[in-house]
């Protein structure tokens, strides 16, 4: 992959918006926002935690705080500027920002390649492959069970579910009970968008919990 | 709507998996099965009523195959496993 | 006119102070809020409130709750009108309409009734043996007999309310708020547990509703109204009134329907965003059954008169509305409850003047002591065998005929008493229809004379009257206890127990079967008056003993034959009755006659609810590719392949669709054109192993293939017959970019996992799919390359750096892109891929420098007809029917006989047609495709003959002789005139008109396909009557040699 000035050329998401706006939905005491990461990248085979942490270490976690074992199924890990969910056994979903001082970002994927290339892990781009919806809000359990099956209640802190919003597969990524990253499919994005529009006027007003 | 029990996520709604088949099936070794054991392999299938061990895709989810174990007459979840493991108290597998 | 002539001055849970305006059959009536519309009506004094179904009979309000089977009514007008509403559920908001069913031209006077008087030609089964002869006049009277028949109308406009879906999840579901519910709830929710109480009225309380009796000292509803206080401060407690549970589903899954905005008038679409109804899909670790018991109708003459009525539902009206059901009663029992009636009709305003039991022992102390007390004559050992309408208008109730009775027979002494209500009670039935959902085992109880649950599969516990316990104590104690071994079963330990309230303790005689009076004896010159059981459907006590009779003996014929239990009540009021009577006439227990199935729903759920919020365009998500919106913005007609929005073609001004297909169809082939393949499923593969992956899932060899070189490739399933085709590239050493159909792109992606996780787990690789990481585009047509050429920013794609097959990554604009020299038109073609968030950008790129071409955007359509002229294979030839070798993608290439050429020539280009080896891109000039000695998928069920004979259908190409249209699907045959069964040779797979040959072309699965060709045979359409000749003819109709491919 050649060497690329990312910001010299434009990325141009799944969602239609008017020039220089960005689609956002706030009623009934929710709000959604397009999330726009500049990189995600699918690492698979991380069955040691070994091989997640040489990953991690091109980031901003401090991965000394990561003992042997501490990454555990159904959870997210934060630091700064990125985030890593877990997908499936060994498969985690590492998700980028690019601080304002990069100007060049190049070969994130070969990068991590080079240092994974002893160990069975392998990687993937999907930069371009998601479209992610930061949604905030009191009500925001009330609308996820509109559409997802799982139990939400007391959930620890950062838990991550691959699962289903209605018809669409999604990751969720729940912060805490106010506040989640819904991943979709970028192709399903418009229609995820058009749905959560649809869904949301009929949360009960006033952001009250229902009964 | 079953309540599937995925060994990698946890419980989870049967609308998140895809349905397979007979888990107890084992795909024969090419070089050396007989053409009876070979086509048995594709087409035939035991029907137990009761306990039946089944291959699970979490298709919305870990995207892994499991076995799960299930009553077929009742519905009974009575165990899973990864695309690798044994459950307890497994069946007597069909002959390859 | 007095307003409201049957409201009682005082009394009920309604407030008077909110008077509601309504429209009942178009006259104006009020009402009171907390009524429903059945109270209402009922305070109104109207009684005649619709017809039944069959017979056309005039028919009141019966009952008080669900199990209603009278009184349905249109509901609504307009967009928002439901038919077949029972009206005692409805709750009445202002402004409400409704209108009775079943009858023309009023309810009052009703044309059909003159079916009551045919009603010997209309007994059970009648339909099953009329209608026969002669059998085309069935078609004439079809329809009239349809508008006869049925109750209400249905909508026929669009719903403009919207509906929700709401997922839960809970500890403990406590189903039913009356007292063994509500004490469950409490018990539970002192444990911490997630405790979610339903219940399906307006208010809690249950039977208590209804009664006098005194917990705590206080009434009954004080009582409540404290416990539902404790419970809504609960943090882990929620209350859903107005719910019906109404399906128990695997695994403790339970569907509960709340009515959120019923009670409200409807607003305009723009004010309402609140759902109307919701549907609650709970997931409970326990589940408490408290769902009571519903009372059962004693069956005699006339029983179905407006005027007759449920006891309890009598007192249902005079406590929760205040309402009076009539003037002068008789109340018909066989067991104590009824004698709470007495009570409540007097503090309505009411008189009782008899009430009648037909109990061998007479009632209990207490229920006498009510009936002493409120000098109401008792009559002992007899029974209403009949009651009579008016002597003039028989549309209520005038008096009853009441008989001594003992041992089941009618004895001599008679009396005819004048009233104007008469409230029934013939016991009890628990409303198990949830248990036995969840698979639940029931038992008939010969004392408490009706089902009981008896033995539970799933996780739950039962309480109150639904286990027979119909003592106010007793369901207490129950409820209590089945509350805090729910929690405990959950894992979850209460932290005190719930105190039981004192309650009054009342001995209650028990009660004696009686199911159905004996016609009455000494009416010799009259018909036997109608005994009815099931009142919905008209089914009378004579249908019965028809069906057992004519052999219909089981309970399943019994209830299909005679349709007992079939209506919108299901039975409520009618099933244990029919099997009784079933049971007496067979000689048989009621056990052993046994019961029909209970399946969801409980009651009736309405359509919107059902699809929730999933109408419209939010029925199934739509997949977009980059280029979306660039396509509707250039006039593409979008089409829907799967769940993908593709452009099917891009109509010009003044253009029909066709003649845009076939303008852009030859623009390829003459110049250059561009179309959107995004939605191409693309699958990465990464690891050591992948090449030896490969090798196994395609029937090619893939060891060596090297890096930057792409190589089609086929799937076979297991049982050898083809799965799909695509290709895949080397990118890397270790990287592999597979491309697979759209429509495979699923079943693909799982079929590789499937394999890479339990058959081979020991390869190392991984597999993720990036369909959405990658927008595509196809640039295909002579002047293909010119344009690529221009569109890169500084690399070289000639034919020497790029060839035939091959990959190359390059920069268009500054994005990275990657470029596969691969063709499904067959023409000179590129498909260059890009990260999805720069494809549009890269499209623009390529029509803004294509323009000095005449680059044009083309659509599925003219894909379709391109790919044919080449006779590549797609799903309509993947049928799961054919193999590799059917396509000569075998071990042997084509070995075609019949060198005719078919000289089409089209601006001069001699499209000469000869038979060589296949020049589609799958063969690439080389022999077989198919490996020999290593195994792949499929390969072992190649061995049998069948897949390998000489008579198996290959693929061949058809070009129309009469210049007509080719049919898909048509049948291949050999000539016309023959007598059937015609030998069918084959069938045609694919067709299109193909505007570079301008012929109608075609694609077919032909036997001995290779044999025919230069023949003319038929593609024969019977269902439309066509039969086209066609020539057999190499399946690729353009560049055989595939010369332009590679050029």
């Amino acid at each position: 992959m050649a060497d690329i000035q990312r910001k010299s050329i434009q990325r141009r998401g799944a969602l239609k918006q008017a020039a220089g706006q960005y689609p956002s939905i706030s009623v009934n005491g929710l709000s959604i926002t397009e999330y726009r990461p500049e990189i995600i990248v699918q690492i698979n085979g991380a069955t040691e935690p070994s091989a997640l942490q040489l990953a991690l270490s091109l980031t901003g976690f401090d991965t000394g705080q990561f003992a042997a074992g501490r990454f555990n199924a159904g959870r997210a890990y934060r630091c700064e500027d990125a985030t890593v969910l877990w997908n499936g056994p060994g498969m985690w979903m590492l998700v980028c920002e690019i601080s304002s001082q990069d100007s060049e970002v190049s070969g994130v994927v070969d990068e991590l390649n080079a240092v994974l290339q002893d160990t069975d892990a392998t990687v993937t781009d999907l930069s371009h492959s998601r479209t992610i919806l930061a949604m905030q809000g009191e009500n925001l359990l009330d609308f996820l069970y509109t559409g997802c099956p799982i139990d939400l209640d007391n959930c620890p802190p950062d838990s991550c579910f691959s699962t289903q919003f209605g018809h669409f597969n999604i990751i969720l990524h729940l912060k805490d009970s106010q506040h989640a990253n819904m991943y979709v499919y970028r192709s399903f994005g418009q229609a995820l968008w058009d749905h959560c529009q649809h869904i949301v006027v009929t949360l009960p007003p006033n952001a009250a919990r229902l009964q | 709507m079953l309540l599937i029990n995925c060994p990698h996520c946890g419980d989870r709604a049967q609308t998140e998996f895809t349905y397979r088949g007979d888990a107890t099936v084992q795909r024969p070794d090419p070089a050396t099965a007989s053409q009876a054991q070979w086509l048995d392999y594709i087409y035939f299938r035991d029907n137990p009523c009761g306990p039946h061990i089944e291959w699970w895709q979490h298709s919305a989810g870990c995207r892994q195959w499991i076995k799960v174990k299930r009553n077929v007459q009742t519905h009974e979840m009575l165990g899973s496993a990864d695309a690798t493991g044994e459950i307890a108290d497994e069946i007597e597998e069909a002959p390859a | 006119m007095i307003q409201q002539p049957f409201r009682a001055p005082s009394g009920g849970a309604i407030n008077r102070s909110k008077p509601l305006n309504f429209k009942f059959n178009g006259k104006p009536y009020t009402g009171y809020q907390g009524d429903t519309l059945a109270s209402a009506l009922l305070a109104n004094g109207v009684k005649l409130v619709g017809r039944s179904f069959k017979y056309h009979r005039p028919r009141g309000i019966m009952t008080a709750g669900v199990e209603e089977p009278n009184a349905l009514v249109q509901l609504r007008t307009g967009n928002r009108t439901e038919p077949n509403i029972r009206c005692t559920q409805v709750e009445l908001f202002d402004g409400l309409e409704a209108t009775s069913q079943n009858c023309w031209p009023s309810v009052d006077f009703d044309v059909n009734a003159l079916n009551n008087l045919l009603s010997p030609l209309f007994p059970a089964g009648f339909y099953n043996k009329t209608f026969m002869w002669p059998a085309g006049w069935w078609m004439k009277y079809e329809h009239r007999i349809r508008k006869i028949a049925g109750l209400g109308v249905a909508p026929t406009e669009p719903d403009p309310d919207r509906y929700a879906k709401r997922f839960a999840h809970c500890e403990v579901l406590v189903v039913g708020g009356g007292p063994a519910g509500l004490m469950a709830a409490l018990s539970a929710s002192k444990s911490g547990a997630r405790t979610l109480l339903i219940d399906d009225n307006v208010i809690l309380g249950g039977a208590l509703r209804d009664s006098t009796e005194t917990l705590n000292g206080e009434s009954a509803m004080v009582w409540v109204t404290a416990i539902k206080q404790q419970l809504v401060q609960m943090e882990n407690v929620r209350i859903l009134t107005r719910t019906t549970a109404f399906g128990y589903y695997d695994d403790n899954l339970l569907l509960a329907c709340e009515r959120v905005g019923d009670h409200l008038p409807p607003l305009e679409p723009s004010q309402s965003r609140q759902p109307r109804q919701r549907i609650w899909w709970i997931r409970a670790n326990q589940v408490v059954l408290a769902t009571g018991s519903i009372e059962r109708p004693i069956v005699f003459g006339n029983n179905d008169l407006p005027g007759v009525m449920l006891s309890s539902a009598v007192r249902s009206y005079a406590r929760q509305h205040g309402v009076r059901c009539g003037d002068k009663a008789v109340v018909m029992t066989n067991n104590d409850s009824a004698y709470h009636t007495i009570a409540a009709l007097i503090e309505s305003g009411g008189k009782v003047l008899a009430i009648v039991d037909s109990r061998s022992t007479g009632p209990g102390k207490a229920a006498l002591d009510i009936a002493n007390q409120h000098e109401v004559e008792v009559i002992t050992r007899a029974v209403v065998v009949n009651a009579n309408g008016g002597k003039y208008t028989r549309k209520g109730l005038a008096s009853v005929d009441v008989n001594s009775y003992a041992n089941g027979e009618i004895g001599n002494e008679s009396r005819t008493i004048e009233c104007d209500l008469l409230a029934v009670s013939g016991g009890w039935n628990p409303t198990v229809h949830l248990f036995s959902q969840s698979q639940g085992k029931l038992r008939y109880d010969d004392k408490l004379a009706c089902f009981v649950p008896h033995a539970s599969v799933r996780p739950q516990v039962l309480a109150g009257s639904i286990n027979g316990e119909f003592a106010t104590r007793n369901c207490l104690i129950e409820g209590a206890n089945a509350g805090r071994l729910a929690a405990e079963k959950a894992g979850f330990v209460p932290r005190e127990f719930v105190p039981l309230p004192t309650c009054d303790k009342i001995m209650e005689k028990p009660i004696e079967a009686c199911w159905v009076i004996p016609v009455a004896k000494g009416r010799k010159f009259k018909p036997a008056a109608k005994q009815f059981i099931d009142f919905q459907n008209d089914v009378t006590s004579s249908d019965v003993a028809l069906a057992y009779r004519e052999g219909y003996q089981s309970v399943e014929h019994l209830k299909r034959y005679t349709t007992l239990g079939m209506g919108t009540d299901q039975g409520r009021t009618s099933n244990v009755n029919g099997l009784a009577m079933m049971a007496q006439l067979s000689g048989r227990s009621i056990p052993e006659v046994g019961a029909t199935t209970f399946r969801p729903p409980f009651s009736a759920i309405s359509m919107g609810a059902i699809a929730s919020n999933e109408t419209g365009e939010n029925f199934m998500p739509l997949r977009r590719t980059p280029m979306h919106e660039w396509h509707l913005e250039n006039g593409a007609t979008m089409v829907n392949v799967g769940a993908w929005q593709r452009a099917q073609c891009y109509q010009r001004p003044g253009e029909t669709m066709m003649e845009a297909i076939y303008r852009e169809g030859r623009h390829v082939r003459e110049k250059v054109g561009i179309v959107d393949v995004s939605t191409l499923g693309t699958i990465a593969l990464r690891g050591r192993d992948v090449a030896e992956f490969l090798n196994r899932v395609y029937i090619n060899k893939w060891m060596k293939l090297p890096v930057g070189k792409v190589r089609y490739g086929l799937m076979l399933r297991e049982d050898g017959h083809v799965a799909d085709d695509g290709t895949t590239t080397r990118i890397s050493e270790n990287e592999y970019y597979m491309t697979t159909t759209t429509a495979s792109a699923g079943p693909v992606m799982s079929h590789l996992e499937f394999y890479a996780q339990t058959v081979w787990p020991e390869l190392n690789l991984h597999i993720t799919s990036i369909t959405d990481q990658w927008g595509g585009m196809a640039l295909a047509g002579p002047d293909s390359r010119k344009v690529l050429e221009k569109a890169v920013d500084a690399s070289d794609v000639s034919n020497d750096s790029i060839g035939f097959m091959g990959y190359q990554e390059a920069t268009i604009d500054g994005y990275p892109v990657r470029i596969f020299r691969i063709t499904f038109s067959g023409e000179l073609a590129y498909e260059i891929h890009v990260s999805s968030d720069y494809a549009l950008s890269v499209w623009e790129a390529f029509m803004r420098v294509g323009k000095e071409f005449d680059i044009t955007p083309y659509g599925t359509e003219a894909l379709s007809m391109l790919r044919i002229e080449k006779g590549h294979i797609v799903g309509g030839e993947l049928d799961g029917r054919t193999t590799a070798a059917d396509f000569y993608l075998g071990c042997q290439s084509f070995k075609g006989s019949g060198t005719e050429p078919h000289g089409i020539k089209k601006d001069g280009h001699n499209r000469v047609m000869r038979s060589t080896k296949g020049s589609n891109m799958s063969e690439a000039g080389f022999g077989g495709m198919q490996k020999t000695g290593e195994d792949f998928i499929g390969k072992r069920a190649l061995d049998r003959p069948g897949m390998v004979c000489d008579s198996r259908k290959t693929l061949v190409g058809l070009i129309s002789e009469n210049g007509k249209e080719i049919k898909r699907g048509s049948q291949l045959i050999e000539k016309l005139g023959d007598t059937p069964p015609v030998k069918m040779l084959g069938h045609v797979s694919s067709k299109y008109y193909s505007a570079n040959l301008q012929q109608h072309i075609g694609l077919g699965l032909l036997e001995r396909g290779e044999q025919w060709m230069g023949k003319t045979i038929y593609a024969a359409s019977p269902l439309t009557d066509t039969y086209v000749p066609v020539k057999v003819v190499h399946h690729v109709f353009i560049d055989p040699e595939g010369a332009l491919a590679r050029g």
